[in-house]
């Protein structure tokens, strides 16, 4: 079993198997760019830093990644915007406890760095998922945002918006 | 931790997943997310043709730089308290993009002085002389106060008015939804039957289509019958609204289509050569 070591953003390594990296666009790139599969040479013992990434959410990245170890990789950027995405329980499970926290953008951003499609549709869904049938006072609350706007804009707001309601 | 420390292409990616309402609703959340608040000014613009843009500053004059050089084949205004000051602007963009299609959505409940835009002299002719040649009238729910007799006796006039302004101005096509300009309530025919009847009147050629829902009663064609002197034939089309609005879920319609046919050479429609011939399952006008 081949394995390749990801530096985080905090110097913390993560020897992860090659087959799982094959999810991330970045690293699947830089793996065949720079000749990282050629076991013949030095490269391969190179570690790949990742300084957007700190090791807590590189930790999650790769538990995530080895759950979904074998799921097909997305190609492009061809998604049907109609398509239903359910997300499935383990993942809703997942991504739960650090939901309305900076974690969870942290994973989500990090994600979008690393290019995994699949782990960045399903963080995406899962937060819109939170949106779902909300007003936006009661998102406000849930996601403990601060309400910015003075009584005067919100029934400005409300105005401007009455038609569709 | 708030939303809006979301990167913007991943805001886009998490809105991507959300119906109009939830969108909406996320937009009031904070500042930057209400992107179109009254005293800012478009950054970026995602153009989705299911979210629609408020009218409200510049807004308008900055989607119209942006638009320049571009052709949008239909154009979807809601009525709304601006339309009357936004007006000349409205009828600026329009020209800009190139529309040849205007689809009117008429708010819920509104009063008749919301709707004064469409009753200023200048309305049809204006639509034509910016490139008009279509114009829709749709609501989900365009509903008058029930037992408010003058109002619909008003109501009927405005309608019939409007038809002739826009016909008049030379507007090819007409499309009105049953919901829309028309009361849900009134589906008998003596109701339809005096809207046709009016159109008689207009002595031009023209194609007006009345959508109805599916609940209205399934024998259309005896609501009106054709007009053998007039060259008026009436047909019932049945087609699904495959349009995605975020205010409607799609329905099966059926659809009233209203052919003038020129019957002889002295017909008032034979002042000109021309044949005008639209795809199923909207509808075909003949002059000859």
């Amino acid at each position: 079993m081949v394995l390749i070591t990801l530096v985080s953003s905090d110097e913390q390594n993560f020897p992860v198997e090659r087959e799982l990296l094959k999810q991330s666009g970045t690293i699947e790139t830089l793996i065949v760019n720079m000749n990282l599969d050629d076991e013949d040479t030095d490269a391969a013992a190179m570690p790949i830093p990742l300084p957007n990434v700190k090791g807590d959410v590189l930790e999650k990245v790769i538990q995530w990644m080895e759950h979904h170890k074998g799921d097909p990789v997305k190609e492009g950027d061809n998604e049907d915007n109609n398509a239903e995405i359910v997300v499935p329980q383990w993942d809703d499970d997942f991504f739960k406890p650090a939901m309305y926290g900076s974690k969870h953008l942290e994973l989500t951003v990090a994600a979008s760095y690393l290019d995994i499609k699949n782990l960045l549709t399903l963080s995406c869904k899962a937060i819109s998922n939170t949106f779902k049938g909300k007003t936006g006072p009661q998102i406000r609350e849930e996601w403990g945002v601060p309400n910015e706007f003075t009584p005067e804009e919100e029934e400005a707001i409300r105005k401007e918006n009455e038609w569709s309601e | 931790m708030c939303i809006d420390f979301y990167p913007p292409e991943i805001l886009k990616m998490i809105t991507d997943h959300l119906s109009y309402d939830d969108h909406l609703a996320l937009s009031q959340t904070c500042r930057r997310l209400y992107a179109f608040s009254p005293s800012c000014e478009i950054d970026t613009l995602k153009l989705n043709k299911d979210y629609p843009l408020p009218i409200d500053g510049d807004n308008l004059k900055h989607l119209s730089s942006i638009l320049t050089n571009c052709i949008i084949d239909k154009v979807t205004l809601v009525i709304g308290k601006m339309t009357e000051t936004n007006f000349d602007e409205i009828i600026n963009f329009l020209d800009t993009v190139h529309a040849t299609k205007v689809d009117f959505v008429l708010p819920k409940r509104p009063n008749l002085s919301v709707l004064s835009p469409l009753l200023r002299d200048d309305f049809a002719s204006r639509l034509v002389r910016a490139g008009i040649e279509e114009v829709t009238f749709s609501s989900y729910r365009f509903i008058l106060p029930e037992n408010e007799s003058k109002e619909e006796r008003v109501k009927s006039q405005f309608v019939s008015r409007l038809l002739q302004r826009l016909f008049n101005a030379g507007i090819k096509n007409v499309v009105v939804d049953y919901d829309g300009l028309l009361n849900e309530t009134i589906h008998n025919r003596e109701q339809l039957d005096i809207l046709l009847k009016e159109t008689e009147e207009f002595k031009k050629p023209l194609l007006l289509r009345l959508n109805f829902p599916q609940k209205a009663p399934h024998n259309l064609g005896c609501f009106s019958e054709d007009n053998e002197a007039l060259g008026r034939r009436v047909r019932v089309f049945e087609w699904k609204n495959t349009n995605r609005v975020p205010w409607s879920d799609n329905r099966i319609c059926h659809s009233i289509t209203l052919e003038y046919v020129a019957k002889d050479d002295k017909s008032p429609h034979n002042t000109r050569k021309e044949d005008v011939r639209i795809q199923a399952p909207t509808f075909r006008q003949r002059i000859e």
